[in-house]
């Protein structure tokens, strides 16, 4: 599984929109979407405790990416489902368009985990990894999975996505906030209108950065600054770290994932080129922002 | 990339941040501050409390800093300055 990976992710998403969809998709739904797939399935991963019992999935990475499971959660017919019964209740593209692009950025992102996902399901229940990084998520909680993550590539994917974001900075700032973000989604930005002041609705815009950068820095600082393990320190090498067991699901190459996550994409892609459709024309485009 | 024509003059940090809602001495240098309060504050609890560390809790925390700093900031310049006002 990936961490702040996926905070960033939303932003760079943003980014780099074709010229012809932006101002036209949802970024919280861009968010909601990137945090879909774990909402189904991560609080039965670590489980919890509840009288000295613990209560969660035996073996954590079958459930939440496996099947029988909550797998089908990272996959395109998930990421389908959940943005037409979005479209079907809301007739909202903008957000139908943004689920769809953020659990399919969270879907690809987690096949480089040795557990992988499932992509292709409901036609296949087949696990898609290239193995970058262990899966450790483990049910004695989050801690070594951790240590685990940012003691190894998953660290390098994180700072990735980061610099990616950084480079494409302009998307923080408020006035890219004010003239796209906000037009793509006005009826939601102004129901918090209605409730915060403007500086706020700024804070909670940037909130899914601050949110990724601090995490990675204290989970960072923590497992390598203030509780080092000299059994379990840094190992940059594909597949690590290696002082812990890397969970595997699936035996295909790592070349067979790379081909199903572009074909994956470039599916997602398509579907939201056909729920926004063509771009509006000037007048109605003027009309609409009135 | 943001797509968007190029900015006119950037305002320096000591301007005010030009909404509407803000107080009249709430400065660009004092909401990076207060970003950079909020920031510190997360990690520096969030290391040695980890339930802090999670994604509901995180983008409150933003927010409650960046709504509610300056209404605390606010009502204590107030008071200080109802305090002066009333000193011989």
């Amino acid at each position: 599984m990936s961490w702040a990976a996926h905070q960033f992710e939303t932003y760079a998403i943003q980014a780099h929109l074709p010229k012809r969809w932006v101002g036209r998709i949802s970024y919280l739904g861009v968010v909601a979407g990137d945090q879909t797939p774990d909402f189904v399935a991560k609080f039965w991963v670590y489980g919890f405790d509840v009288g000295g019992r613990h209560y969660g999935a035996s073996e954590p990475y079958k459930f939440h990416r496996g099947w029988p499971g909550a797998g089908f959660s990272h996959s395109l017919g998930f990421a389908l489902l959940v943005a037409g019964l979005v479209y079907a209740f809301t007739k909202s593209r903008g957000w139908s368009a943004g689920l769809l692009l953020g659990m399919a950025a969270h879907s690809i992102t987690d096949i480089n985990d040795t557990v992988g996902t499932m992509l292709a399901f409901p036609f296949s229940t087949e696990n898609f990894s290239i193995g970058t990084w262990a899966y450790a998520a483990t049910p004695g909680g989050k801690y070594l999975d951790a240590r685990a993550y940012y003691s190894s590539f998953g660290f390098v994917m994180d700072a990735f996505w980061l610099v990616i974001l950084l480079m494409s900075a302009t998307v923080l700032t408020e006035r890219y906030w004010r003239e796209v973000i906000v037009p793509a989604d006005p009826k939601v930005w102004a129901w918090f209108g209605r409730r915060l002041p403007a500086r706020a609705l700024l804070a909670l815009y940037r909130a899914t950065f601050f949110y990724g950068l601090c995490r990675m820095v204290a989970w960072t600082s923590w497992a390598h600054l203030l509780h080092p393990d000299q059994l379990r320190g840094w190992d940059l090498t594909w597949g690590g770290p290696d002082w812990v067991p890397a969970f595997s699901l699936s035996d295909l190459s790592p070349w067979a994932a790379l081909g199903v996550a572009v074909a994956f994409a470039a599916a997602i892609l398509l579907a939201v080129g056909r729920i926004l459709g063509p771009p509006p024309e000037p007048e109605e485009a003027i009309a609409w922002a009135d | 990339m943001s797509r968007l024509p190029p900015s006119g003059p950037a305002s320096s940090l000591g301007d005010h941040t030009g909404r509407a809602g803000d107080p009249s001495w709430y400065t660009r240098r004092f909401e990076l501050a207060i970003y950079v309060l909020a920031g510190v504050s997360y990690v520096g609890l969030g290391v040695f409390h980890k339930w802090l560390l999670n994604w509901v809790i995180g983008p409150v925390w933003l927010v409650a800093w960046i709504w509610l700093a300056p209404l605390v900031v606010d009502r204590l310049r107030r008071r200080d300055s109802a305090n002066g006002g009333d000193a011989p």
